[in-house]
């Protein structure tokens, strides 16, 4: 007999965990989109950022400051790296990945010269401890995870769609070509796109490191659980990567609870599924 | 008479191929000359690691398919060779077993993409490399779960026949290798200097071979009476056990690339709307390729397995071998097969290299990746095909410039018809 609660308790789970999915997704999927550069060291931004919180929280000791550090720190690394390296071979695609991949290799290394072997953990306060919700125990940290995340989702769609930046974004998502034609530097969207997917990824990581704690190998994983939410919403949509992030991240959370040996697995079933049902994913165009 | 002929077209067809057979014969005689044993055992595991590149450079370099799941192919070889050995098989037949799984599932890749295109292929065949992954990973009884499985020595290798078979091929290299070179210098018209460089390399080959040659035959002789030197024959045979495979596939995957399906593994890697319209079945022979690819990756995995005397599916099913192998590809230079080969030796040495020194060593993984990005970034075509493109001669590289200036107004006009 499956407990009520459980499940509950479970799908509560899954929509934190979406939420920081979601963080990490969503600058994939908008890097993808503009830049069609599949970013296998977005994971690593991801550890990146969680690690960069730990740091500021043991300086700081205030969430708020460690997020926003996070953030920034994100958006400095992303832009730096775009404007220094990623710029150079452009519309080569496999050297772009070999790129990309070469960048999880170096920060997976200096994560761990750096900051060891031993996983990292703090409690922001005010947010530890748990709290009932209809009878369930709740930790306030999820709560605050799914709160934060939507927070973060509605204002990167308010900056997409109200923004001029975010216009030229869409638009170069569309057609790149067609938008320089326009006159408009791509090129500088370009960076900054990549800047602010980073930041995402950082911001998200910092998030994360309360709940499941920054761990050296987190680069690797959440860099294929972001594909799979990817792939699942369609490369380059942002609404599909929310959504996407939700189904991954509830079925996620629920494989955990009730069958904990299978949960790679059915992601990656769903992600193939998808992939053989709807090639362009749920929420993808189909080109 | 007619014998001759034949005979005389065989070494002038070799001595255009002078590299490729010092090459090998320096393979080959390599055991007999280094008093290292470290060293047999460093190059046997390149060459088990420059079979695999190979097989991916088929898939990727040729066929033009980006797969992500290369791991699976060369761990499923891995693990039913390993399983097989454990219940005591032989070791050819283990083998073929291994490259029957092999095949089997690089058919079952090769299938994904007539579904989906390009990026999602490699998301797919990542997927499914993972999926297997974690199977092998939660079914310990099966895979022995991290602490991995131990595997046996096949039998064959504690026996000296394979090792006097390999020998004598090695003789047989060396013996083509100084025939042709002697014929070289009495042909007419070959320049002094070059005469003189050419004999000496040879002689000095010669002499080292013969002083350092017969100790080691010695040692292996005396073999089964004493376990120092068993291992020793061991580790030889090892070597050879590694290189012969990997040279026969080499021969056999050049012969494929070289035949017509394998310009039509090129076309489709160019341009799969205009090999398709060409009357060409694209997806037949992407299956084609990806079959073959899980051939020999397989055969890798199965050579691996006994080699390394102990397995687990981290490091022959996680997604590093598959990271490793896309690195040793795009650094030795795509679509070349030696390329991948070359990128294979040299990451593998470095690496070991690297890792011997103290304090800093442990370092070697981040050095690995700066050295990557410098590659990716000023010699983004890889070690071999860089190197091509600069050794074309300066008359040749004007000759282009000429041409590609004249055929400019069309290049352009192609150019536009071919982005999708």
């Amino acid at each position: 007999m499956i407990d009520p609660g459980l499940i509950f308790a479970s799908i509560i789970d899954g929509l934190a965990f979406a939420m920081l999915l979601f963080l990490i997704a969503s600058g994939f999927s908008i890097i993808f989109g503009l830049l069609g550069i599949l970013n296998f060291a977005h994971g690593a931004f991801f550890m990146v950022g969680a690690y960069v919180a730990v740091t500021l929280f043991e300086y700081s000791n205030n969430f708020a400051v460690t997020l926003v550090g996070a953030a920034l720190f994100g958006l400095v690394l992303g832009v730096a790296i775009e404007f220094s390296t990623l710029r150079r071979i452009h519309g080569n695609p496999i050297a772009q990945i070999m790129l990309t991949l070469g960048y999880l290799l170096i920060f997976s290394q200096l994560v761990l010269i750096v900051w060891g072997r031993i996983s990292k953990i703090f409690y922001p306060i005010g947010l530890t401890g748990s709290t009932i919700v209809l009878g369930i125990r709740v930790p306030v940290y999820r709560g605050f995870l799914i709160f934060f995340g939507l927070v973060i989702a509605a204002s990167t769609y308010l900056f997409l769609t109200r923004t001029r930046l975010g216009t030229i974004v869409r638009a170069g998502t569309e057609d790149a070509e067609m938008v320089e034609a326009l006159g408009i530097n791509v090129k500088r969207a370009f960076t900054l796109t990549f800047g602010l997917g980073t930041a995402l990824a950082a911001i998200g990581g910092a998030a994360a490191v309360p709940w499941l704690a920054a761990t050296p190998e987190m680069g690797t994983t959440w860099l294929f659980i972001s594909l799979v939410v990817t792939v699942v919403g369609g490369l380059g949509s942002f609404k599909g990567s929310f959504y996407g992030s939700l189904l991954i991240g509830v079925l996620h959370q629920l494989s955990e609870y009730f069958f904990p040996q299978l949960t790679f697995v059915i992601d990656f079933v769903t992600m193939t599924a998808v992939l053989l049902v709807r090639p362009e994913g749920l929420f993808g165009e189909r080109k | 008479m007619k014998m001759n002929v034949k005979l005389n077209q065989v070494f002038e067809t070799l001595s255009k191929k002078k590299t490729a057979l010092a090459t090998l014969a320096v393979l080959f005689t390599f055991p007999l000359v280094t008093p290292s044993r470290y060293y047999m055992v460093l190059l046997a595991e390149v060459f088990i690691w420059a079979l695999l590149a190979m097989s991916y450079d088929l898939v990727l370099g040729y066929t033009g398919l980006v797969s992500f799941g290369h791991a699976a192919l060369f761990g499923i070889g891995a693990y039913v060779s390993a399983l097989l050995l454990r219940m005591n098989f032989p070791f050819l037949p283990a083998i073929f077993a291994a490259v029957l799984f092999g095949a089997i599932l690089g058919l079952t890749m090769g299938i994904f993409s007539l579904r989906v295109s390009a990026i999602y292929y490699a998301l797919v065949t990542l997927a499914f490399a993972e999926v297997i992954f974690a199977i092998f990973n939660k079914w310990v009884e099966l895979s022995g779960g991290e602490t991995g499985l131990s595997v046996p020595r096949p039998d064959f290798l504690r026996s000296t026949p394979f090792l006097i078979f390999a020998l004598a091929i090695s003789v047989a290299i060396i013996s083509i290798l100084c025939i042709t070179a002697v014929r070289d210098l009495a042909k007419k018209g070959v320049h002094a200097r070059n005469k003189i460089v050419y004999s000496v390399l040879m002689i000095g080959f010669l002499v080292l071979l013969v002083c350092t040659g017969p100790s080691k035959l010695h040692l292996i002789s005396e073999g089964p009476m004493k376990d120092r030197v068993i291992t020793i024959s061991i580790m030889n045979i090892y070597y050879f056990l590694a290189l012969m495979p990997l040279v026969l596939c080499y021969l056999v995957a050049d012969r494929i690339v070289n035949s017509p399906m394998g310009r039509i593994f090129v076309a489709i890697r160019e341009n799969e709307e205009r090999a398709k319209m060409l009357g060409y079945d694209v997806f037949k022979y992407r299956l084609i390729s990806s079959t073959i690819s899980g051939v020999f990756a397989g055969l890798a995995g199965s050579l691996y397995a006994p080699f390394a005397l102990s397995i687990n599916p981290a490091n022959v099913l996680g997604s590093a071998v598959t990271i490793n192998v896309l690195l040793y590809s795009i650094l030795g230079g795509l679509g070349t097969l030696i390329g991948p080969m070359i990128g294979a030796g040299i990451i593998t040495l470095l690496a070991s290299e690297l890792t011997r020194i103290p304090d800093i060593g442990q370092y070697w993984m981040l050095t690995l990746g700066i050295f990557y990005l410098l590659v990716i970034l000023f010699l983004p075509y890889g070690i071999i095909v860089t190197w091509r493109l600069k050794g074309t001669t300066a008359k040749k590289t004007l000759k282009k410039l000429i041409e590609s200036i004249k055929k400019s107004g069309r290049k352009e006009y192609a150019g536009e018809e071919g982005t999708p």
